[in-house]
This record gives C-alpha cells, sequence and structure tokens, in this order.
C-alpha cells in the first residue's frame, strides 16, 4: 500500500512548497 | 535507527534542500528595487523546480541509506511524481512573470531569436524537463526501447538542471547575492559527490565481485531463468521478494542496467547461485538475454527492495501474481519451502493462457512439498479448462480464501492496472491496507 503512501506524500509536499512560495513572496514584497 | 524515524529525518533533510536557496534569498534580499508580489513567486516557484530537478538524481542515485528507510521502489515512485511537481513549478515560474507583466510571452514559447540568453537558457531548461518527462511517461506509447530511455533520460536531465543553473546565474536578482550562489555551489559539490559514487565508486566496488551465467534456461510464457554463479566472492545475501540492477554490457560502468527481481530462493549458502527470470518485452530482453551464454560475466547491483515475507511476519500469505510478476514470488515460495514453513500459502497466478504459465509445473511440484495452494486463473480457456477464468476479482478471491484470510499479509506483482484493482478489491474485502504489499516495476 506503500504507493499510496507516497502519493499523499507528494501532495503534501506540493502543497508545502506552494505555501512556501507564498511565504517568500510575502517576506520579500514590502 | 527505527527504519520510520530514519524516513522521517531523510524527508526533512530532503524538503530542506529545496527550501534552503529560498531562505538564504529571503535573508540576503539583495533586490534594490521591489517587485510586485506574483513576480516573487514566481522566482520562487524557478528556484524551488531548480531545486526538485537538481536532487532528482539524488533520489535514484543508490544511496543505501534512504533506500532502507523507504524502499528504492518507493524512492522511484516519489521521483517520479515529485518530478510532475518540478514540472508545474517549473513552468508557472516564467507564466507568473508573463501574467504580472514582467516577461514578454515571447520569451516563454520560443526560446530563439533576440532574446537574451538568460531567458533562452530558463526556456530552454524548461523544454528539455518537458521533454524527459513525457518520455518518461508515454516511453511505451513513444515506443522508445528502455536502453534509449535511460540514456535519453540521463542527458535531458543533465541539460536540464545545467541550463537552469545557468538562466538562474545569469538573471542575476537573487542569484547575485553571495549567499546563493555559496549554497548553490555546495549542491554542486554534493551531487557531484553522488555522481561520482554513481558511476566511479559503485561500480569499482561490482567490479570486485563479479558474477558469471551458470546457466540460462527457457521458461513457458516467453520467459527466461538466468542463473548466476559468484566468482571468487561469496555472492549476495538477499530477501525473497527484493531485487537487483543486472548489467549485461561488459563492464559495471556500462550505462545500460535493467531492475529484476531475484526469482531463486534467498536461502543459499555461500559462494550460492541466484537467478532472475527475464520475459522477453523489448530488444535486451527479447535478443540479448537469450544470446547470454554461460561463463559470461555479468554484475549485480543489490539487493535493493522492501517488498518481502520477511519483512512482513503474518500466519500466513496471500500471494497474488499476474504474468512475469511471478519473479518475486516464486523467490518467496523457493525460500519457505527451503525453510519448512509451515504457515499456509495461496498463491493466485493470472495469465492469457494455460500454456504461459511460467513456472507452473515446479508450483504443483511445491504445492506438494509445503502448505502451499496454488489457484490459477487464465484469461483465455483452452477446452476442457476447469479452472478458474477472466482477471483474479472478489468473487474469485473469495472462492478460495480461508476464513482467517484478515489476518494474512498479501504481497502483489503484476502489471500496474492489476495492482491498481488488487489493492481495492482487498481492501474491499476487509483486508487492511497495512497487510497488503506491491512491487512496481512498470513505472517507466
Amino acid at each position: 500500500m506503500h504507493h499510496v503512501i507516497v502519493t499523499r506524500v507528494v501532495w503534501f509536499v506540493a502543497a508545502l512548497l506552494g505555501l512556501a512560495c507564498t511565504l517568500f513572496a510575502m517576506g520579500v514584497t514590502p | 535507527m527505527n527504519l520510520i524515524v530514519r524516513g522521517a529525518v531523510w524527508f526533512v533533510v530532503y524538503l530542506f534542500l529545496i527550501l534552503f536557496p529560498l531562505v538564504v534569498a529571503a535573508v540576503a534580499d539583495p533586490l534594490d528595487v521591489p517587485r510586485p508580489f506574483l513576480v516573487e513567486v514566481g522566482v520562487a516557484l524557478g528556484a524551488v523546480g531548480l531545486a526538485i530537478t537538481a536532487f532528482q538524481f539524488a533520489l535514484v542515485s543508490r544511496t543505501r541509506a534512504a533506500a532502507a528507510a523507504f524502499g528504492e521502489d518507493a524512492l522511484l515512485q516519489f521521483h517520479r511524481q515529485i518530478g510532475l511537481v518540478a514540472l508545474a513549478c517549473v513552468w508557472l515560474h516564467p507564466l507568473l512573470l508573463v501574467v504580472a507583466d514582467f516577461a514578454p510571452l515571447g520569451w516563454m514559447i520560443a526560446p530563439v531569436g533576440d532574446i537574451p540568453w538568460a531567458a533562452q537558457s530558463g526556456t530552454l531548461s524548461a523544454y528539455a524537463l518537458t521533454g524527459l518527462i513525457a518520455l518518461s511517461v508515454w516511453r511505451r506509447r513513444l515506443r522508445l526501447a528502455y536502453e534509449w530511455w535511460q540514456a535519453t533520460h540521463a542527458l535531458l536531465a543533465i541539460t536540464a538542471v545545467a541550463l537552469g543553473a545557468i538562466h538562474m546565474l545569469e538573471m542575476g536578482g537573487y542569484a547575485g547575492a553571495p549567499g546563493v550562489r555559496m549554497v548553490w555551489a555546495a549542491y554542486l559539490v554534493l551531487l557531484g559527490g553522488l555522481a561520482v559514487n554513481y558511476r566511479l565508486v559503485r561500480p569499482l566496488r561490482m567490479l570486485r565481485r563479479p558474477w558469471e551465467v551458470a546457466r540460462n534456461v527457457e521458461e513457458r510464457g516467453g520467459a527466461r531463468t538466468l542463473v548466476l554463479r559468484p566468482v571468487g566472492h561469496p555472492g549476495m545475501a538477499f530477501q525473497p521478494g527484493q531485487f537487483a540492477w543486472l548489467i549485461t554490457g561488459g563492464t559495471p560502468f556500462a550505462l545500460e542496467q535493467h531492475p529484476l527481481s531475484f526469482s531463486s530462493s534467498a536461502e543459499t549458502p555461500p559462494g550460492g547461485e541466484v537467478a532472475f527470470t527475464i520475459k522477453a518485452v523489448g530488444d535486451w530482453s527479447g535478443t540479448r538475454v537469450p544470446a547470454l551464454q554461460p561463463g559470461r560475466r555479468v554484475w549485480v547491483d543489490g539487493p535493493y527492495g522492501v517488498f518481502s515475507v520477511d519483512r512482513e511476519e503474518g500466519p500466513g500469505y496471500v500471494l497474488i501474481a499476474g504474468g512475469s510478476g511471478i519473479a518475486p514470488l516464486r523467490s518467496m515460495l523457493l525460500t519457505l519451502a527451503a525453510r519448512e514453513d509451515v504457515r499456509p500459502v495461496l498463491l493466485f497466478y493470472g495469465n492469457r493462457r494455460w500454456e504461459a504459465m511460467t513456472y507452473r509445473e515446479e508450483l504443483d511440484a511445491l504445492a506438494r512439498r509445503m502448505n502451499l495452494t496454488v489457484v490459477y486463473a487464465v484469461e483465455e480457456p483452452h477446452p476442457g479448462w476447469t479452472g478458474e477464468v477472466g482477471y483474479i476479482d472478489a468473487a474469485m478471491l473469495r472462492r478460495h480464501l480461508p476464513k482467517q484470510f484478515r489476518r494474512f499479509r498479501y504481497f502483489v506483482c503484476g502489471p500496474g492496472a492489476m495492482m491498481d484493482a488488487m489493492e481495492g478489491i482487498l481492501t474491499g474485502l476487509g483486508v487492511p491496507r497495512t497487510q497488503v504489499f506491491t512491487e512496481r516495476f512498470d513505472m517507466v
């Protein structure tokens, strides 16, 4: 069943990276 | 260390490596003129996309410490899926800049003509990544041989990362900050080290442990059993169900290598033989493998994988094979038989035709030696066939599974579609998800 878990982890990472990019932009935009 | 803890540590390390350049860029913040929010999101996505692409190699460079925590096949799946995330980042990056009116659309579409090299390199990098992913996702539809895919994959990957890095450095911006440059320089050293290990150290280690073909036996269903004997070393200890990469190109430095499940018993003495089962599907398996004569030198990189009865103790096992998926399950059966294991084992074996059931005589013999029941299912039954017909489904499983089947461990190996279906069917029957294990090799 690990492939289902891997897919979930990938979605989680994708969401996390999206959030990180947004936070980065908020941080550097005055 | 506990495998879960080890997995978590590696996961955090991975996230850190992907996001660290962003953190350094945010802290350094070398830009004098502030830019719109959308542009900054786009720039960040570009950096993230490049970092994921660069570290894709690390995921598949067979670093044992990382592979042990997840299993090589889980890492391969992550590599494949996170690659799609990288592709999305890499294309969203120019798209957001275009939407924010920060870059002309033409730069993104055609990287030719009167366009600065800094932009050209970025677009070319994105196209290289797109091509690489398209070839991987549609390799079979495009009828691209596995060995050619391997070569183009490596070449396009290096091109995408190199052009991406050039694009970032040429564009300046955050990459103008010494801190950001230092991080990327460190990454280059790290990835270079992994590449040296993969292309030089690993093959050198293999060079000291050569194998030779002992027997090359034709089996039913267009398969061959390739039996290998270690030459001057004690061979390889593996768990039944694991796999290894086989190199038949005359030198362990050969680019071409094929992942194959061990199909022999894991209970062999030091210096013992190992076997792989190879079904003829392409140029290598169909033409070159049959031509491998006894005495021919080959190399084996392994063992890898976590698909093994040795890792999942249970009161009994249900093995479900589709076609050539029988290979790792044969290894499990031979191993359990060699150990005189008394636990009940049920093998469901689906194939198109009865005549194509690889190892069926051997499986019948095993069923007399151990607590094994074999259920054959054929899609195209011959006249007089009285066994199961069609794909293995819930009704068929129910007809043969013993009462306590929910406590058993399930190992499924076959075509991807079959494994997807089987996971749904088994959970539908009430088998806990944590007791179902699959091995996926047909990812490309």
